[in-house]
Parts: structure tokens; C-alpha cells; sequence
């Protein structure tokens, strides 16, 4: 494809995703891709030769130039050279790169005991640094300054560095991102990185106050980095929900929902979208999503009903899912293309919807590479 | 005696050399996102 015809596709596909992030009715159905791990399966490369991000940035390219998906949230992280060295250079973490997968383990994340709430509480930054964290990396424990130093340096901005130019040569390839930055809400960080799943349900039952209170305090801590960050009207904050859809309405609204309102507000006050990854099911807490901000929030939807997500949501935020990656698996090409007909024709009206995977792509059997052709093909020629 | 250097003020150095940070917001800044984006992993 020639630069200037590239250059026009990417200008169209920008202008759409802010469009649809702003609920207004486009020229075709907005695509939004979430492939991970599939865009090297897709592109026939196995990820073992991949050894550089400029490597990387060509697969994913060869994949948006042949799919011509609208945007994707994030590019592919190949696990080796995106957690690998910062694992390595900061002395741990929670995950364990192996045969180029990552998986987490539960022992390295629970590093922090609910007595140590309170101390917490009253200063997030300075608790976090010095008495809890340097359980987990080697670099904050007792070494030279100057060591310390150097390797802080070499992790956060060196390494952030490498990842902001994928990011750019991916989209110099065409590629849109939707990402513009990636977070967790406030209680989602404690269960990810401090308390795993047992010790968070437990502190949620048992001292709900203490919890509710720490994300408090960790959504002001948050605050400085958002207003470091530069919105741009089709790109968005990337924040994936992990506890709430398995917490009870009233356990949700003692404890998460404080700081997960708060911090939406503050977010989109500064001008930024979110996009929201709501993991597996939702339906119980509709209500409390209805009062998220009314503008500058895309919701995607793994395992709830996307039409009555649609009708329930739709006035509230953009909402994105409905791609059967089972039906993408184990029916035919006509099959898949009939079930994208009714999705465009029942949810495109009125705009607001991007058609995604309803799991992220990540493994073969999330979907036969010519059923996800076929349906990138029929949404590209598509017209509304 | 020397006093010990804390991790934080390992990270306001950083951002006062490295990042040539000047207010205190932009030091503030680099330091939440080291503990809230830098170290997720």
C-alpha cells in the first residue's frame, strides 16, 4: 500500500474512533480489534523468532494492513521484550516470562498484609516505596545509591521508551491504538499487586472501610499522572476490571465504587477517555455504570448481552464486544458474516458501538484466521 | 553517621536530573508513575 494511501486510511480510521467514542453515527462499522498474542499467529510467525519491538511493530502491521481493522486498544506485547528486561532489571515481579508466555503468580503478588492498611492509607507513595514494594524488587531493597539509581532509570524510562516507539512505528503502519495510557482502578491495584484474590475478598468482607479507604487514597496518588498525560479525542485511558464482577451490588458500592467513580471523573474532567474492559459479567452492576461520566467512557463487554448492554448503557457511554470468538472458531465463513449483519444492524443505529472480539484474541482456537478475515472483510466494505 | 537515602528520594533525583523536572507537581508525577505504571510487571 502506498504511503499516501496509508496515511488517508489512518486519518479516516482516527476521525471514526473519536467519533464513536463520541456516540455519533459514522460511515461504516467501527472495528475494534483486541488480539494480543493472535496478531504473530495471524501473520504465521512464531513468536520465538521475534527478538526486537521493530520485529514486533512488522507483525503487527502485516495484520492491520491485511485486516484493516479501525483501531485496536494496544499493539502485541511480546512477553519477552516487554516484561522480560524490566523483570530482570528491576530484581522481580509478579509475573514469570517462560517460552515467551507470561502467567502470574499468585504468591509473588500477595506481598502486603491488611494490618498494614492504615499506614497506607495515610501516604500511599511513601508506604508503597519503602516498606512494601521492596519485597517484591531487589532494586528498592538496601543496594547502592547509585546502582538503584541507574537501574530505575534503565527500567521505567528506558524501557518505556522502547515501548512508546512500538507504539509509534505500529502506528506509523497504519495500526491505530486506541491505548493512551494503561491504569488500574484504585481496588483493582490492590487485589493485582498486593492482596491477590483470597486476601482482597477477605479484607472486602472483613474490614471494608480500610479497603474502600486505600482507594481512596491511591486514586489522589494517581492523580499527578494523569495530569502529566495528553488527551487526544481518539485515544483513551486502557483500564481492564478484574474484582467487581465477582462482588456483590452492596460489597461493590462499600467498597470499589468510590474510587472508581471518583477517579472516572477526574479522568474525564481532564479531558481524557476511558476504556473500560469489564471482564466477564456486569449485568448486576448496570446501575452504578449508569452514573459513570456521560461523555469520554467506552465500555467493552466480554460475557454480557451486547444488546441489552446497548439499551441499558448506550445513553451513557460507547459501547464495544458482540464478536463471537466461538462462532469465529467452530463455524463457517457465512455463519460468522450473518452474525456481524446483526450486530451492525442492531447495534450501529444511533452510533456508540464498535464491533470487538467478546474475549481478547490471545490463543489459535480464538478464532480460524479465515473466519476473522472474512468478517474484517465484510466490515470494511460495509456502509451504514 | 550517614543517613540512609530512601527510595523516594532515589526518584525525586531521577526526575530532577534526568527528567529536568521543576515543580514539585512534576516530580510528584514521575514518582506515582514509577510505583503505579513503571513497576507493572
Amino acid at each position: 500500500m502506498s504511503d499516501q494511501r496509508q496515511t488517508k486510511l489512518y486519518k479516516e480510521k482516527q476521525e471514526r474512533v473519536a467519533k464513536t467514542i463520541r456516540r455519533e453515527e459514522v460511515d461504516k462499522p467501527p472495528f475494534m480489534l483486541s488480539a494480543d498474542d493472535y496478531f504473530p499467529y495471524y501473520a504465521g510467525v512464531e513468536k520465538s523468532t521475534v527478538t526486537s519491538y521493530d520485529m514486533a511493530a512488522d507483525v503487527v502491521g502485516k495484520v492491520s494492513d491485511d485486516l484493516q481493522f479501525d483501531t485496536t486498544i494496544f499493539p502485541w506485547l511480546p512477553a519477552n521484550l516487554f516484561y522480560g528486561p524490566k523483570i530482570r532489571i528491576l530484581g522481580g515481579g509478579t509475573y514469570t516470562v517462560r517460552n515467551f508466555e507470561k502467567m502470574q503468580d499468585p504468591e509473588k503478588v500477595r506481598i502486603m498484609g491488611p494490618e498494614e492498611y492504615p499506614e497506607l492509607i495515610k501516604n500511599p507513595n511513601t508506604y508503597l516505596l519503602e516498606t512494601v514494594l521492596p519485597r517484591r524488587f531487589e532494586v528498592l531493597q538496601d543496594i547502592n545509591p547509585e546502582e538503584k539509581y541507574n537501574r530505575i532509570v534503565e527500567a521505567v524510562l528506558g524501557e518505556g521508551q522502547k515501548f512508546s516507539n512500538y507504539m509509534q512505528a505500529c502506528e506509523e503502519k497504519g495500526c491505530h491504538l486506541t491505548l493512551s495510557g494503561l491504569m488500574v482502578n484504585p481496588v483493582d491495584f490492590l487485589f493485582d499487586f498486593f492482596r491477590e484474590f483470597t486476601g482482597i475478598v477477605s479484607d472486602i468482607k472483613r474490614c471494608p472501610e480500610l479497603v474502600r479507604d486505600a482507594g481512596l487514597a491511591i486514586s489522589e496518588a494517581y492523580k499527578p499522572i494523569i495530569r502529566s498525560m495528553k488527551p487526544a479525542s481518539d485515544k483513551a485511558i486502557f483500564i481492564p476490571m478484574h474484582i467487581p464482577a465477582f462482588l456483590s451490588p452492596r460489597d461493590f458500592e462499600k467498597t470499589y465504587w468510590p474510587s472508581f467513580k471518583g477517579f472516572a471523573e477526574y479522568m474525564v474532567e481532564q479531558g481524557h477517555n476511558v476504556v473500560y474492559y469489564f471482564e466477564k459479567k456486569y449485568g448486576h452492576l448496570f446501575d452504578y455504570l449508569q452514573e459513570l461520566p456521560k461523555k469520554g467512557i467506552i465500555g467493552v463487554f466480554q460475557e454480557d448481552d451486547m444488546r441489552l448492554v446497548k439499551k441499558k448503557l448506550g445513553s451513557s457511554m460507547a459501547v464495544a464486544g458482540g464478536l463471537s470468538t466461538t462462532l469465529m472458531q467452530h463455524g463457517t465463513k457465512e455463519e460468522c458474516i450473518e452474525h456481524v449483519k446483526g450486530l451492525i444492524q442492531d447495534l450501529c443505529p444511533g452510533g456508540g458501538y464498535f464491533i470487538t472480539p467478546d474475549t481478547p484474541m490471545m490463543y489459535p482456537v480464538d478464532g480460524r484466521p479465515e473466519n476473522l478475515k472474512a468478517v474484517a472483510d465484510y466490515i470494511r466494505d460495509c456502509r451504514l | 553517621m550517614n543517613e540512609k537515602i530512601t527510595n523516594v528520594q532515589v526518584i525525586e533525583k531521577i526526575a530532577k536530573e534526568v527528567l529536568q523536572a521543576k515543580s514539585q507537581e512534576e516530580i510528584d508525577g514521575f514518582v506515582s508513575l514509577v510505583i503505579y505504571v513503571g513497576m507493572f510487571v
